[in-house]
């Protein structure tokens, strides 16, 4: 046997071999440490990989120190541990390719999956809203009907009311699965804040005159007093949708009888509106957790109930922070109900 | 006499077209209706109506290949014929690609609208 050209078909093979399969090793490896992040697994297998490699290389070193000693030894030795160790090499890139593939296979399956969930629910919702539709129309045509007693005027009118909670319910679950999502793309164009509110307390004040509620809205002057003070860049809709939600809220919550009162102003480059009510006031514990979906003191029935019709402010402030801006509230027994939405400039 | 304003129906499910034709009759308008998407494709380049109400949902041809075969095959009237989009699909990606493209007047989400708005916002259209 030659044992010069052994040594060499060795050295020749396995250092090259060695060395690419460290480099990636060392790279699927990091690719699992940030996938899996600060987990302890997530540092062990990159750190076992590490740790492999270091042992493999100095093996690499000491047979090949061995094979320049004493060639015959040397080659005679090293050659059945090289053989094992080239078979587990293949097997590991053989295993390695087919893993690959199945986790390809695997991601393609959940990006359909989560599309066909995001489809499904916008079926279902525009499947919702038809009949509700339907029955809101019709109620429309019905209160046109001459003749209608007081009694049956008023049943529909309570009809009409259910039906319309029904119909934003849906409305704020399509909303809160885009923003779960990512779905919502955010429009930005000149918005002239000033004129977004006047439109949405105009929209709003029927539904304020039902509680005998009254809006007051003052506008005040800026720094600067130009006539586009209030215009800033930012998606209409969900600016609209979020002062909608706020005032809306403190229609319902609001006492019977009084004033909402809603400020529009200028404060440091912010441009702030806020929103205040007398009425119930609400308890410190709870004020932490108004802007999530769930409440988490949900001991209390009643408490669960009420979160259902909570989805308008995680969506607000949802919204508002699709347009780098924030919502916050305060309450207090003396000084009332006051929600206060930012916008940066 | 005064010519009476045209208005042309499109939508497929019974309960909502009943309405919709007995709130436009109230407010004397003539009405014609179409139940799918080529027989609206139909009426509209026969009839030219002075406002389209299209839904997005209806079977055969859908609303926007309505809404762009008006615009592409319709002659002088398509390319300026008034079109508003009456559906209960929240705007996606898609659905706003075609509104840019084939620019309706009007957006309007069947459900979160009362039939007295979509008249007073069809007379807006047609400058009453």
């Amino acid at each position: 046997m030659n044992y010069e050209i052994a040594r060499t078909l060795i050295l020749g093979i396995g250092w090259p071999m060695l060395i690419m399969g460290s480099i990636f090793v060392m790279h699927r490896a990091y690719q699992f440490y940030t996938k899996t992040g600060k987990t302890p697994i997530g540092k062990l297998v990159p750190l076992f990989a590490l740790t492999s490699i270091i042992t493999a290389y100095a093996l690499g070193f000491v047979a090949t120190t061995f094979m320049y000693i004493d060639i015959m030894r040397g080659v005679l030795y090293v050659t059945p541990i090289f053989g094992i160790w080239f078979i587990i090499m293949i097997a590991m890139i053989l295993v390695s390719l087919r893993l690959n593939k199945e986790a390809y296979t695997y991601n393609r399956a959940m990006t359909l999956f989560n599309k066909s969930k995001d489809n499904f629910i916008a079926i279902v919702a525009h499947q919702l809203r038809t009949p509700l539709s339907g029955i809101k129309w019709t109620l429309d045509l019905l209160m046109q009907e001459k003749n209608l007693s007081g009694a049956v005027e008023k049943k529909v009118q309570q009809i009409n009311t259910a039906n319309d909670t029904m119909i934003r319910i849906i409305s704020d679950l399509l909303s809160i699965t885009q923003l779960e999502n990512n779905k919502i793309t955010v429009h930005s164009e000149k918005t002239d804040i000033a004129n977004v509110l006047s439109d949405t307390i105009a929209t709003l004040t029927p539904h304020a005159e039902k509680n005998n509620q009254s809006i007051s809205y003052t506008k005040k002057d800026t720094y600067t007093n130009a006539s586009n003070a209030y215009t800033v860049e930012a998606d209409k809709m969900l600016v609209g949708e979020a002062i909608k939600n706020i005032i809306s809220n403190a229609i319902n919550h609001g006492a019977h009888d009084s004033d909402i009162h809603i400020e529009l102003f200028e404060e440091k480059k912010d441009i702030c509106i806020s929103v205040h009510n007398f009425g119930e006031t609400i308890p410190e514990a709870r004020l932490k957790n108004m802007f999530e979906k769930f409440s988490r003191n949900n001991d209390d029935h009643e408490e669960l109930v009420q979160e259902i019709g909570g989805l308008g402010l995680f969506i607000a402030r949802s919204f508002v922070r699709l347009v780098r801006g924030d919502i916050t509230v305060t309450s207090s027994e003396q000084h009332g109900t006051l929600f206060t939405i930012r916008l940066h400039r | 006499m005064n010519t009476q304003k045209r208005i042309l129906i499109v939508e497929d499910d019974e309960i909502l077209y009943t309405a919709l034709i007995e709130e436009f009759k109230n407010n004397a308008f003539m009405v014609t209706h179409a139940i799918d998407g080529e027989d609206a494709i139909k009426q509209a380049l026969a009839q030219m109506p002075d406002i389209v109400l299209l839904d997005i949902n209806i079977p055969k041809l859908s609303g926007m290949q309505v809404m762009e075969k008006i615009r592409k095959e319709g002659g002088e009237w398509g390319r300026t014929a008034k079109i508003i989009l009456l559906t209960n699909l929240n705007a996606d990606d898609t659905i706003l690609e075609g509104v840019i493209k084939y620019t309706p007047t009007f957006y309007l989400i069947k459900a979160e609208v009362k039939l007295e708005t979509i008249v007073a916002k069809v007379n807006e259209c047609l400058g009453v």
